[in-house]
């Protein structure tokens, strides 16, 4: 009886155990860098986002919107919404296409998964939670922007400087740095916080 | 597990690198004094609120100009909170300092958390465009980073421009406190993963970062001199953890600012509270040392 009362504790114990154990290596080794197909065609799309946006930049010049003005927000509004309008039929997914999309994800999760809790407190701490944000929103004004961790944004394919990656909430987004500009997101990149 | 013990090892290594460079020792003397040709300059932090403390700390700092007379400023980030609009850098920025920028007193800004993207564009912010950049004065370079978005583009620039440099004196500055005692935030373990062994590497004797709104003069780590100035405009009353080993002076009562004076090997420092009174003070002594030309 002792026994089997013992199995009936120990066993699932040990099971839990191990598969806790083995997320921890699949964490570990989650962090391995994704085939190079996958984001050379990622990229392609960031370059064709970045020509797109020259293009709008320039058209603005053209039409007298001075990007060396006194306040650099006209400028900034005005791209943003030049962008827009470019991109009016844009949705989620286009830039995190199908095949990039659960690769970052999985990065994403598993490289804070293999931190230390204080480690993911701390960085979940200082995303904004409340928001959420669609393709081609504004960042909102005043609102503080998260910090990446820089550990993270060296496993993730690069980004030209116009771009960032940035945390909102549970959803990792694509932003336009100088429009304030959302590109693209990738919603539940964030395990609940803890 | 591999990761926990990659830290040490990277740990172990930087520690090696620190003790066999041996550049400097630091000790605690008097403040800075007006006496020779040198680097004189102001460190705030978090600053941009717009408040009436704000505008205390910047009229003690035009009043210790009268002491030792700088030349710029440096500012740790979170310059202008609440969004950018014209309004808001007139509020929290050209208002507060007129005194000091009609006297010529220049303002070299890296960004905060809470810093727009515009801040970069602004030309009372000197950071022509640039997330990151670096300037030099006489024997000093400095190197403003972003700690906001530390990519693998900013860590190489990093790596390349120290390496260039052939100052005496290399000094970062950026928001987020690789190591800091403020109870809100305290040490960004993260970024000083990837950025400490690069600071150690080629020398920087001194780093100056915010984001938590305490001043704090930490204990060198690996050689390396580490402020926290996060409480120019900002305040957390009574945030620093006492009982934290990493403070060698600190000081969360009331908003501070710095002021350095960079003679030949020394540099000396102050802490200076909104009501004028110095809360900390002491004297960093470094060997001019030429970072490594090549990688190995």
């Amino acid at each position: 009886m002792f026994i089997k009362r013992m199995r009936l504790i120990v066993l699932p114990s040990a099971i839990a155990m191990a598969i806790l154990l083995s997320t921890r290596v699949v964490a570990s080794k989650g962090a391995t860098p994704m085939d190079t197909v996958t984001v050379a065609l990622f990229q392609d799309r960031i370059a064709e986002y970045v020509n797109m946006r020259r293009q709008c930049a320039q058209s603005l010049t053209l039409r007298g919107v001075d990007p060396d003005a006194s306040d650099p927000a006209t400028f900034r509004q005005a791209l943003a919404a030049s962008i827009r309008l470019a991109r009016r039929h844009a949705r989620p997914g286009d830039i995190f296409y199908s095949a990039i999309a659960p690769r970052i994800l999985q990065l994403v999760r598993s490289e804070l998964a293999a931190r230390e809790p204080e480690e993911r407190r701390a960085i979940f701490a200082e995303v904004p939670r409340v928001l959420v944000l669609r393709v081609n929103d504004r960042y909102p004004a005043g609102e503080p922007i998260a910090t990446m961790p820089p550990a993270l944004l060296l496993l993730l394919p690069p980004l030209p400087p116009e771009l960032q990656y940035r945390f909102l909430g549970r959803t990792l987004i694509l932003l336009d740095v100088d429009a304030s500009l959302v590109v693209d997101v990738l919603p539940y990149s964030l395990p609940r916080y803890p | 597990m591999s990761r926990t013990v990659c830290r040490h090892f990277l740990c172990a290594v930087t520690l090696v690198a620190g003790v066999l460079a041996g550049r400097y020792t630091q000790s605690v003397s008097a403040g800075p004094t007006a006496a020779t040709a040198s680097v004189r300059f102001a460190v705030i932090g978090d600053s941009g609120t717009g408040a009436t403390e704000q505008y205390d700390v910047a009229a003690a700092m035009a009043a210790s100009r009268g002491r030792l007379p700088f030349e710029f400023v440096i500012m740790l980030g979170d310059n202008v909170y609440g969004g950018w609009s014209r309004k808001a850098v007139a509020d929290k920025f050209e208002r507060p300092y007129k005194p000091l920028l009609d006297a010529g007193v220049q303002f070299y800004a890296s960004l905060g958390n809470h810093d727009a993207s515009e801040e970069r564009s602004y030309g009372g912010f000197h950071m022509n465009e640039q997330r990151y950049y670096r300037f030099t004065r006489s024997n000093v370079d400095f190197f403003a980073l972003d700690s906001n978005y530390m990519d693998g583009s900013q860590l190489a620039w990093l790596e390349q421009q120290l390496q260039a440099s052939r100052a005496s004196w290399k000094i970062a500055f950026f928001h987020h406190p690789l190591y800091s005692s403020g109870e809100r935030h305290g040490s960004e373990k993260d970024l000083r993963h990837v950025l400490e062994p690069i600071l150690i590497r080629y020398g920087v004797q001194v780093v100056f970062s915010g984001h938590d709104h305490v001043y704090e003069r930490v204990k060198p780590q690996h050689g390396i001199s580490y402020f926290v100035c996060g409480s120019s405009g900002e305040l957390r009353r009574g945030n620093l953890d006492k009982r934290s080993d990493l403070t060698a002076a600190g000081f969360d009562q009331d908003r501070t600012f710095m002021l350095i004076d960079v003679a030949d090997d020394t540099l000396q420092f102050q802490a200076i509270s909104r009501t004028n009174q110095v809360v900390d003070a002491g004297q960093i002594t470094g060997t001019p040392r030429v970072s490594p030309s090549a990688s190995p």
